[in-house]
């Protein structure tokens, strides 16, 4: 696949070579890469009367980019993220959290990219938004790749009471990654 | 790679007398003062026109006996790269972070011969790429304008030799000729993507169409040039005729001709075969040339006209040149997807074929006043592409001021204006000129020096 997915960026680096010391920006929607899979909604359902908190996490999903991201250098990425509750019953908190990785193994080990939490409260169902600020890291040797996944994790903290059912569904996740000159 | 580029950037260099018309189209600078245009009756007259071969040269008209470039340029390019540095020069060193392949392009479109002058600035703007899994889009933003819209390549045709003997107006020698062409066009979704940042979509050829062709050989030629009208008067006036009969032996001939590029999956990137090569090319050589040459026949036509102050001429050359290759063989070249490779298979071993030699022509006019101005242009194809000159020249006494214009074979005007001065044998050349060769929308001018022997 990488050998073939070459050559539909041969031709556009070619000539993205011709913007002498000029960036190349790569727009990366990754929300299109996990949505087909489901893996953009995380589905939470903590039963019985009492406090108690849960993690759940999407299973690492791959990111396909171009090839020649390898041999580049970042000069800085932003990660632009955003999502809802959309809660059921039951009241809480939720920590929304985005990893990426070059390997699926450590996805999850590393430090979140960006984290968010929300606050479900009063009357349900309800629907809670959540917006973490655009994370700006530079230099993330993270995202001189071809290939890169990216997991998300959500840390539910449920109230006394009902049960917490609901899903914390990803509206935005994109990377907007710029490199210094030299991409192939 | 490195060293790849090196030699490849030298071997250019030490070829840069053997360049065509389209880059720097003389060492002379005086031509170049005047937009690429020649007030003499010089090689390239006789070149495309057989009548001026008996055509003396005009008697005090300013034809140098030899003609030498000083090259400032070579001198500034060795200064600012030593040569023994080259390979730790960034611009020949892709490992270098300050490498950039554009200023390399244009080192080879614009050997350093001259003075560069004003160099064509180099596109630095942002490239952007979108990407989703179904989506990828690319935005050049002002770099849009390199992107070809009609064919591009390069191709000409040239005389290597010309060894004959001559009596009373005919002549009978060899001349060997060659000629090479390339062209290259976009396909229009691979223009659409490149050109006007169009998204890229499914199930989609984005291709490149190549046609190449090489062939040389030699052809005896019978010619005839004479003047019909005014042969005893004692001026140059009358009308000038020339002919020549030639018959092509060809020796070698490689061609090859098909598409290249790839075509894209249900989705643009997932799945196990995101895009698909896609290659389909027919070669086609000469199996042995000491058993068969490609036989034709062709031949050059040219008139010239003088009275007083004006010239005007037109030479047309290898007018019906097309060469028959008795023994060819045909090959056709795929990319199989199956095997991931490139297949090759044989279409026919010993296939008939033809190939034509451009029409190259010259049309010229000169018109001589009496006041030390000169004024005269050119529009020569030599097989790929009209350039037209056009300029003029003023004397005062040993100075003498130039300028012209000129439209290359890609359509764009440019500029020439210089001055000389000549001291007796000795004259010494300064020409600037215009020129969108360089990577880029914008023109550079370079400036040519040159001292003539007459």
């Amino acid at each position: 696949m990488k050998a073939t997915a070459s050559a539909f960026v041969v031709a556009a680096a070619l000539l993205s070579a011709a913007c002498g010391e000029g960036r190349a920006i790569f727009i990366v929607d990754v929300l299109s890469f996990i949505k087909p899979a489901g893996t953009d909604t995380i589905h939470y359902n903590v039963p019985g009367p009492i406090a108690i908190s849960a993690d759940s996490f999407i299973t690492p999903q791959k990111v396909s980019l171009p090839p020649g991201l390898g041999k580049s250098t970042v000069d800085n990425v932003e990660v632009t993220a955003a999502a809802v509750i959309e809660n059921t019953t039951g009241t809480g908190a939720i920590q929304f959290e985005v990893f990426f990785a070059k390997d699926s193994a450590n996805v999850y080990l590393t430090t979140p990219y960006i984290s968010a939490n929300g606050t479900i409260s009063g009357t349900q169902p309800s629907t809670v938004p959540l917006l973490p600020p655009t994370a700006v890291s530079l230099a993330d040797s993270v995202f001189n790749t071809d290939q890169l996944w990216v997991g998300v994790h959500a840390g539910i903290a449920k109230n006394a009471g009902a049960d917490l059912v609901g899903r914390v569904r990803l509206t935005t996740l994109s990377l907007r990654v710029v490199l210094q000159d030299k991409i192939f | 790679m490195r060293i790849g580029a090196v030699a490849f950037a030298l071997a250019v260099l030490v070829a840069a007398p053997t360049r065509p018309a389209s880059g720097q189209f003389s060492f002379d600078a005086r031509r170049i003062g005047m937009g690429g245009v020649s007030l003499t009756r010089d090689g390239n007259l006789r070149r495309y026109n057989p009548a001026y071969r008996a055509v003396k040269d005009r008697p005090g008209s300013g034809n140098a006996k030899l003609t030498i470039p000083v090259p400032l340029g070579l001198i500034q390019f060795f200064h600012d790269h030593p040569i023994n540095k080259l390979r730790r020069d960034p611009m020949f060193n892709p490992d270098s972070t300050a490498f950039n392949p554009v200023e390399l392009v244009n080192l080879v479109f614009n050997l350093p011969i001259f003075l560069e002058v004003k160099k064509a600035p180099t596109p630095t703007n942002d490239v952007t790429f979108t990407v989703g899994r179904n989506a990828f889009m690319l935005d050049l933003g002002a770099a849009q304008v390199l992107v070809p819209e009609d064919e591009f390549g390069l191709g000409g045709s040239s005389r290597l030799l010309d060894m004959g003997f001559g009596i009373k107006g005919f002549r009978f020698g060899v001349q060997g000729f060659e000629n090479h062409d390339i062209a290259f066009l976009l396909g229009d979704s691979l223009r659409a993507f490149l050109k006007e940042a169009h998204p890229a979509d499914t199930n989609t050829t984005y291709d490149v169409l190549a046609d190449a062709i090489v062939q040389a050989g030699v052809a005896p030629t019978l010619s005839f040039s004479g003047r019909l009208t005014g042969v005893k008067s004692d001026n140059q006036d009358g009308v000038y005729l020339g002919a020549a009969l030639r018959s092509y032996y060809g020796v070698t001939y490689f061609r090859a001709d098909g598409s290249g590029g790839f075509t894209t999956g249900d989705t643009l990137f997932a799945g196990p075969n995101p895009v698909t090569p896609q290659l389909d090319a027919f070669t086609y050589r000469d199996n042995d040339a000491t058993k068969t040459f490609g036989r034709g026949f062709g031949g050059d036509v040219g008139v010239v006209f003088i009275s007083g102050p004006l010239e005007v001429g037109v030479g047309v050359n290898d007018i019906g040149a097309t060469l028959t290759w008795k023994d060819t063989k045909i090959e056709r070249t795929v990319f199989d997807t199956a095997g991931d490779s490139l297949v090759t298979t044989l279409v026919d071993p010993h296939a008939e074929t033809t190939t034509k030699l451009p029409v190259s022509y010259i049309a010229n006019a000169a018109f001589r006043m009496g006041t030390g101005t000169t004024l005269g242009g050119d529009v020569v194809n030599n097989g790929r592409g009209v350039v037209i000159h056009v300029g003029g020249e003023q004397r005062f006494g040993p100075l003498a001021l130039r300028g012209g214009v000129s439209r290359d074979q890609r359509k764009r005007m440019q500029f020439g204006w210089g001055g000389g001065v000549r001291l007796g044998p000795l004259g010494l050349d300064v020409g600037f000129w215009t020129h969108s060769n360089s990577f880029a929308d914008k023109r550079g001018i370079t400036m040519a020096t040159s001292i003539s022997l007459y």
